[in-house]
């Protein structure tokens, strides 16, 4: 009876003990290896980590109180007049009391949920302050990056103490690290992702959040659009990760997508030909491969696409950064150096569609693979790092 | 061109034609050499190129064979055995069995041979594979083969396995890479290349021509190439076709620089030249030094003929070697010893000729007055015994005839003693032809009065310049002549006298004296200028003897020519100024 009591007593513990190793808790450090390299800690995907703009979007791309509580024009309608949030400290300790927020009424209110528009504050001494939940106790530009959590934050404190980001790194090391447990966050290239799952290896997804494209000068944009083959692309080189798509915009912003259907007629671009430059925009190993098969595809079509620089045909990565479609189709055209055609998003994509100076081939998420300790790692719709939740176990993969 | 000079070039000819035959000879045996060396060079690589290509092509089939047999490429078999096989999962497959097995190129295939999984075109998925023609089966072993390749196509050894899992099957097709590194894999010697020509893509300018060769022949083909601008850097080059059932792949060309054999040829073509201007200076030290030893002798029997020639026959050459040379000089002194001996009997004969001449002229000369002197004294003497009257008539008569015949040998006396004391002229410019018009003049009554008549004919070139001549002796010597053209024409005839300018003798004058009479013979040619040698009954033969002494004296020279029956022309050549040393021109 002894025995059996001394056994339960036991069992109890070690649930208990279980229990308490899937509680969330604070302390512990993140270590996370990314091949981005933003210039600072306002961008994607750190954007909101460190820095906070006065309103944001949530996941379906709403616009939500932040640092202001609420917004509304003034009685001339010149102006926006926001509301700041009160028991703001910034990074230092002292209190945020902007004191009147009001601005002229020269953009769209969502352009003050863009990242670029977080509240940052100089210093005399030359330092740049926030208001987010985690401060940067280190930054090397394109290297490293350390995060310490804000005690004083206006939501609730991170679970985390710091996080630790090696930026512009390698895949393969990120892959080598993440085997051996030296990075518990690394990206997950869509290609990799079956084998990784295969493996057991949790993957966090964002949604489609990255628009691979072409971006044609010149009149072989026809041709080349009725040419590609998305599908065997995406079946083969991304291994079915993302979609086709014959839209800029993804569906889950736009709901408009499938006005911009996409089909493959190589008769059609036979018709037509011709020949162009071609090049692909950065060192990627995807967008390298997808490169490949579409000089191939244009090949059969009887397009000869020849390698050059300043070419007449691009192929880029195009980051959607904001969860609203109108500031998403501009940032586009903005990486692409593309003039964005007038009117509301959906004129403007399907001028921008018609016109061939795009052609778009994939929405693509950003992924990342997380190792076993972590815990309620989170991405934004449009790959932003959530990292307010994230808390770490003892557990080593 | 003198003897020593054509000997001398002679040497010359002889020693830089024997230096430049030797150098020529030198190079080509050299070049031969050479040539040889090199294209045993040039055939061990391409040997070893093939051996290389055989090693190597055994080596991909066994990677080959394991890639195909290994568990994941199996698997792949299984799946394509499945009814709707997906092979995308197999998308980076065959980068691993590629870098696993060490292989350039690998591509995973369907047995359609479309490509399921490609290592060194990842992109080329489901297009076909086309190492092989359409509807060729893989060969057994590995073989030579373009691999297209992103941006043109690799000239490579592959081969292909076949893995069967139930009634499906995949092909495994695998390869190295032919390229320079395999060429430098081959450890080609020092100065030889091995350049692996890829005749889909640009081929170097320096090995077009020779590509085009092999191209069109499709056997080995050599040739020296320039390999740039500077003069020593040229290649003999060997073009092996490299080639898969007619079709040709690509060029393997094996160059060996000839830029030692260049060199060598220059150094053998410097020495040649250096060799031969020494050759050629010492050939013409040593032929002038002989020429000089065998002309020598040559030139003085040269001089020593010519002074002979001038009439110096007392001319002696040295004897100095014991050779044909010598033999030549003892021979030439021979001669001249034997002439002066023969020009010493022959004076002394014609001494003694002129001595018999001169004594059966005197004897014939003075026999005749002596006959009517000794018949004057005969009869003198048988005149004693007459009466007084009769002897005094007789004595008269007598003592006129004797002083008469007296008088005659006075006479000829007299011209023996003028022929005897010639004087010596005293020269002067004279008028060739107004001399002429004077002797012509002198004779005008006596030629007039003539019987059977003598015409004349006179012919004075005003072209002839005067010449240095006494006029009284050349006066002499004319009246000689035409008194002896009239003795010549009894019968009368044409008497001709004529004047020409000379070139001959440095410009001078001509004189002919022509009659019609009977002519000479050549006989009476030859010896009409002997004193007291004459053709008439009553000449003393010392006419034509005074008219060549004094042509001689005056430098000039005088013959007759004469046709028998035709008539005689005595030609008289006398220089404008008189010089002794007149070369060619002997006196008469």
């Amino acid at each position: 009876m002894k025995r059996i009591f001394l056994l339960s007593i036991a069992a109890v513990s070690a649930i208990a003990l279980l229990g308490a190793a899937r509680r969330p808790h604070y302390g512990g450090t993140l270590r996370i290896e990314t091949n981005a390299s933003p210039a600072d800690a306002s961008a994607s995907p750190f954007a909101g980590l460190v820095y906070e703009t006065l309103i944001r979007f949530d996941e379906k791309g709403d616009l939500q109180p932040s640092l202001a509580i609420s917004w509304t024009h003034d009685a001339a309608r010149k102006r926006w007049v926001f509301t700041p949030r009160t028991g703001v400290t910034l990074h230092n300790g002292s209190p945020w009391n902007p004191g009147a927020l009001e601005f002229p009424d020269d953009r769209p209110i969502e352009d003050f949920a863009r990242a670029a528009r977080a509240i940052v504050i100089h210093t005399p001494e030359g330092q740049s302050m926030g208001t987010g939940p985690f401060h940067v106790t280190k930054w090397e530009a394109g290297k490293q990056a350390v995060l310490a959590a804000n005690d004083s934050y206006w939501g609730a404190r991170p679970f985390l103490d710091s996080v630790e980001i090696q930026m512009n790194r390698a895949a393969r090391d990120q892959a080598l690290d993440f085997d051996l447990g030296k990075a518990d966050v690394v990206d997950a290239a869509p290609s990799e992702l079956r084998h990784l799952r295969q493996r057991g290896v949790a993957i966090v997804s964002s949604r489609n959040c990255e628009l691979i494209a072409l971006a044609v000068e010149g009149n072989a944009g026809d041709a080349l659009a009725f040419s590609i083959d998305r599908e065997a692309i995406r079946n083969v080189i991304l291994q079915g990760a993302g979609e086709s798509t014959g839209a800029i915009l993804p569906p889950w912003l736009t709901g408009y997508a499938f006005l911009f259907p996409f089909t493959r007629d190589i008769a059609r671009a036979r018709a037509t030909g011709g020949t162009a430059t071609f090049s692909v925009d950065g060192d990627d190993a995807i967008l390298r491969a997808i490169g490949e098969r579409i000089v191939l595809n244009a090949e059969e079509a009887g397009i000869h696409l020849r390698p050059g620089t300043n070419a007449g045909v691009r192929l880029m990565r195009l980051p959607i950064t904001e969860p609203n479609a109108a500031l998403a189709l501009s940032d586009i055209a903005d990486t692409a150096k593309i003039t964005l055609p007038p009117g509301g998003a959906l004129d403007s994509e399907r001028s921008l569609i018609a016109s061939r100076r795009v052609i778009p081939l994939f929405h693509l998420p950003l992924s990342h693979a997380v190792g076993l300790r972590v815990h309620d790692f989170r991405l934004g719709a449009t790959g932003r790092w959530h990292l307010e939740d994230v808390w770490v176990g003892g557990e080593h993969p | 061109m003198r003897f020593r000079t054509r000997l001398l070039l002679i040497f010359a000819l002889t020693t830089s034609g024997v230096v430049a035959l030797v150098t020529g000879a030198v190079s080509v045996l050299t070049r031969r050499a050479f040539d040889r060396i090199d294209n045993d060079r040039r055939a061990a690589l391409l040997a070893q190129f093939q051996q290389r290509l055989a090693d190597q092509g055994e080596e991909v089939a066994r990677r080959v064979e394991r890639v195909a047999a290994s568990r994941e490429i199996l698997r792949i078999a299984i799946d394509a055995s499945q009814r709707s096989p997906d092979f995308s999962t197999y998308f980076g497959e065959a980068q691993a069995q590629a870098e696993a097995a060490s292989l350039d190129y690998l591509d995973i295939l369907r047995d359609n041979r479309t490509i399921i999984s490609s290592a060194h075109w990842p992109a080329r998925f489901n297009y076909a594979n086309d190492w092989l023609a359409a509807g060729e089966t893989p060969p057994a072993g590995a073989f030579l083969t373009r691999v297209p390749r992103r941006d043109g196509a690799d000239l490579a050894l592959v081969a292909f396995r076949t893995v069967k899992a139930g009634d499906a099957a995949i092909l495994v097709a695998g390869g190295k890479r032919v390229d320079e590194a395999f060429l430098e894999s081959l450890g080609a010697a020092p100065g030889i290349h091995a350049i692996l020509v890829n005749v889909d893509a640009p081929v170097d300018t320096r090995l077009k021509d020779l590509v085009s060769r092999v191209e069109s022949s499709h056997h080995t083909e050599n040739a020296v190439v320039p390999w740039s601008s500077a003069p020593l850097d040229r290649y003999a080059v060997a073009a092996m076709p490299l080639e898969r059932a007619g079709h040709l792949l690509g060029v393997l060309a094996v160059a060996t620089s000839l830029a030692e054999e260049l060199a060598l040829e220059r150094w053998i073509l410097w020495v040649g030249v250096i060799a031969g201007v020494s050759g050629i200076i010492l050939g013409v030290l040593t032929g002038w030094w002989v020429t000089e030893r065998v002309t020598r002798p040559v030139e003085e029997l040269a001089r020593g003929a010519r002074a002979v020639a001038s009439g110096d026959w007392e001319t002696h050459v040295a004897e100095t070697s014991r050779d044909e040379i010598g033999e030549l000089a003892r021979a030439f002194n021979r001669m001249t010893e034997q002439l002066i001996e023969q020009r010493e009997r022959a004076i002394q004969a014609e001494r003694v000729a002129a001595w018999r001449e001169l004594a059966r002229r005197l004897a014939h000369e003075l026999k005749n007055p002596l006959f009517p002197l000794q018949i004057t004294v005969e009869n003198l003497r048988r005149a004693r015994e007459q009466t007084p009257g009769e002897f005094d008539e007789v004595f008269r008569e007598s003592t006129d005839m004797l002083l008469g015949e007296l008088g005659k040998l006075r006479a000829i006396i007299g011209r023996f003693s003028d022929f005897a004391k010639m004087p010596q002229p005293e020269l002067q410019q004279v008028d060739a032809n107004a001399c002429v018009a004077e002797v012509m003049r002198l004779f005008d009554a006596q030629i007039r009065e003539h019987q059977p008549p003598i015409t004349t004919e006179l012919d004075l070139d005003k072209s002839a310049p005067r010449v240095s001549a006494d006029p009284e002796q050349l006066g002499r010597a004319l009246r000689n002549l035409v008194l002896n053209a009239m003795d010549a024409m009894p019968q009368g005839g044409r008497l001709s006298v004529r004047t020409r300018a000379l070139d001959s003798l440095g410009g001078g004058a001509r004189i002919e004296v022509s009659d019609t009479g009977q002519g000479l013979t050549a006989e009476e040619c030859s010896r009409l200028f002997t004193p007291y040698y004459t053709t008439k009954q009553h000449g003393t033969g010392l006419g034509l003897a005074i008219v060549q002494s004094v042509v001689s004296d005056h430098k000039g020279r005088i013959w007759v020519e004469s046709t028998l029956t035709e008539g005689a022309t005595f030609i008289i050549e006398l220089p404008a100024n008189q010089k002794p040393e007149c070369s060619g021109m002997g006196p008469a």
